[in-house]
């Protein structure tokens, strides 16, 4: 377990120290480099002295780096200047949307993407494997704006089917039904575009993997058995393959939180992707460096999940540690 | 083992297709801004115009002609790709034979490499750009020094087996040295890995350029496909998006779609498994 935990640790580490050691490396003011050019003009004098109070800038690198860490623990990202209120606070408010999307999207491409792989598998080389293989390989080598913005043109502008960005409507319902409605019309679009991102690489290493496993003893035995062949692709050949699918994953969350942030720049949606522009914009530094900390968190704890579960899941990536020293003694 | 992988790559479709769209991308991004009238990117007041004889797919909103702006963007795409592909590969070669030539520095590039893999290095670069404004070449090094890790890991697993091959052995056992192994027994045969490398990390960089100059966190005298396709998508909703926005995402997408083709067919052809299937029909 520990031997996980360490690159996952060892990487939150460095991230912090990078996000730390930067601004307070390049030439010039610290706060100026925190806080960008823009908003030291706009900072009252008052507010400068206590921000330099709070990030510590007056004192020692020690000093400054204990603070930063003290005030990491709190869960204390530094003060929006932009929306005036606690980045951290910003960041909560934002977060289920993200979450809802990455979650959404990943749910629905793995309940597609997997049982697919594997029926194409088990008939591959057939006609439906090929076309659908190389549609898919072909689907999955747009960048995720391309697709996103394809999507937002058919459907929101020239059809007008669907609207074109945010999570609700301006003036609609704010609870109930309505409400639940209104935020799944929003989200339809974005999360269709992840899962057009998603599914290619989800369907092609279910795929593979079936095609890895399919001369397999125990499948000739299953069939000897005489099990149907639906029984012994999903729950004999299907469970195998859930292993490379989930680890697979785990090496892609970067990836898919990423794509999730672009998806919504390209349809407006107020996630962190959202709010991430917004800072960029308005050049919020504080605001965008804790989202960029906090998504690089994110990332690196669900990894760190996913790797986990692999390890609950399967029995044969388990490390053995033996209770007694004494085993390799007693077969010399 | 002499055996001719390019012979094999030439006979997969896909592949040559991808290499010869590739060249013709960079040709035109070598010749069309040259051959182009004045500045390209100077602001005129002739904004968001059709296509016509002047302007073969129309200006964008400060007037440059997106025909041009096109292949300038593929200017910078093709450099990263290059840029990136040769830096970050030559890291990897050190760091990878190097690792499966000394017991000692395995253990800890092997540690090194797992924690570099784990950060998601679009993150990354988005952190420095939001601080520096970087030009193209610092975006290059940068990008480079984030993308060796995968490259590490396949070259010192092939390296590896190719250190228990019999020639190695036998030039050990006459007193090579480790720098005479690598560059006379193990380097050659590490060719054909590195090409696939190679592809493999230009296709990572172009994505990630393209995706960190749609966020607009790069210097602005970088003419890059990403940047302009963010600003295209600003005016989606009137006509313009026909001769800007698709022209721009169909080019980087088939940019990453031709790596993507070149690096499964040169895979292909140095996959073992399948020249064994090869020999065996004739």
């Amino acid at each position: 377990m520990i031997k996980r935990v360490g690159p996952y640790l060892l990487a939150s580490i460095l991230l912090v120290c990078l996000n730390f050691a930067l601004p307070r490396l390049l030439p010039g003011d610290p706060l100026a480099a925190i806080y960008g050019a823009e908003a030291m003009v706009n900072l009252s004098p008052e507010l400068k002295e206590q921000l330099l109070v709070q990030f510590g800038l007056q004192d020692s690198v020690g000093q400054q780096f204990l603070a930063y860490i003290t005030n990491l623990v709190k869960g204390e990202l530094g003060y929006s200047y932009y929306y005036k209120i606690p980045v951290s606070a910003v960041i909560i408010k934002a977060l289920p949307w993200t979450l809802m999307l990455v979650g959404v999207s990943l749910l629905v491409a793995v309940l597609i993407g997997f049982p697919l792989g594997l029926v194409t598998g088990w008939y591959h080389s057939s006609w439906l494997d090929k076309a659908l293989t190389s549609a898919l390989l072909f689907l999955g080598g747009f960048p995720d704006f391309f697709i996103g913005s394809i999507l937002l043109l058919v459907f929101a502008v020239k059809l007008n089917w669907l609207p074109l960005g945010g999570a609700t409507a301006t003036y609609g319902f704010s609870a109930g039904l309505g409400y639940w409605a209104d935020v799944a019309v929003h989200a339809f679009l974005p999360i269709l575009t992840l899962v057009f991102l998603n599914l290619p690489n989800i369907y092609l290493i279910s795929r593979s993997a079936l095609v890895g496993i399919l001369g397999a003893e125990y499948l000739n035995t299953a069939r000897a058995k005489g099990l149907t062949d639906l029984r012994i692709l999903f729950i004999h050949a299907g469970k195998n393959c859930l292993m490379p699918m989930l680890a697979y994953l785990s090496t892609q969350i970067g990836r898919l939180v990423t794509g999730a942030l672009f998806v919504e720049l390209v349809f407006s949606y107020p996630g962190l992707g959202g709010i991430l522009q917004a800072g960029l914009l308005a050049r919020d530094y504080p605001l965008v460096q804790g989202i960029l900390l906090m998504v690089a968190v994110t990332i690196l704890l669900t990894g760190l999940l996913l790797d986990s579960l692999q390890e609950v899941l399967d029995p044969r990536v388990r490390t053995c540690t033996s209770t007694t020293g004494n085993y390799s003694k007693t077969i010399n | 083992m002499h055996i001719n992988h390019w012979q094999l790559f030439k006979n997969n479709k896909l592949g040559m297709a991808g290499l010869t769209l590739l060249l013709l991308l960079a040709l035109g991004a070598y010749l069309i801004p040259q051959l182009a009238q004045g500045d390209p990117l100077l602001h005129t007041p002739f904004d968001l115009e059709a296509p016509s004889r002047r302007h073969f797919l129309g200006t964008n909103d400060v007037g440059q002609d997106n025909f041009v702006c096109l292949f300038l963007g593929a200017q910078t795409s093709l450099m990263v790709a290059i840029g990136v592909a040769v830096i970050s590969t030559f890291i990897s070669i050190i760091t990878g034979v190097s690792a499966a030539l000394f017991k000692w520095l395995d253990q800890l590039i092997l540690r090194w490499v797992d924690v570099m893999l784990v950060i998601p290095p679009l993150v990354v670069m988005m952190i420095v750009a939001t601080y520096t404004q970087m030009a193209l070449w610092q975006n290059i090094i940068l990008l480079a020094l984030l993308s060796w890790p995968p490259g590490t890991k396949l070259l010192r697993s092939k390296a590896l087996t190719l250190l228990t091959q019999n020639h190695v052995l036998a030039a050990k056992g006459m007193g090579a040295t480790g720098f005479y192994l690598v560059r006379r027994h193990i380097l050659p045969d590490l060719t054909p890995l590195l090409i696939a490398n190679l592809v493999q990390t230009a296709r990572r960089a172009v994505f990630l350029e393209a995706g960190l100059s749609f966020w607009g966190l790069t210097s602005p005298e970088i003419v890059s496909w990403g940047k302009m396709f963010a600003t295209a998508l600003a005016y989606l909703h009137l006509e313009v998006w026909k001769w800007w926005l698709l022209p721009i995402g169909l080019a980087l997408s088939l940019t990453l779609l031709c790596l993507n083709w070149i690096g499964s067919a040169w895979e292909e052809a140095i996959n073992p498994q399948v020249r064994r299937r090869l020999s065996v029909k004739h």
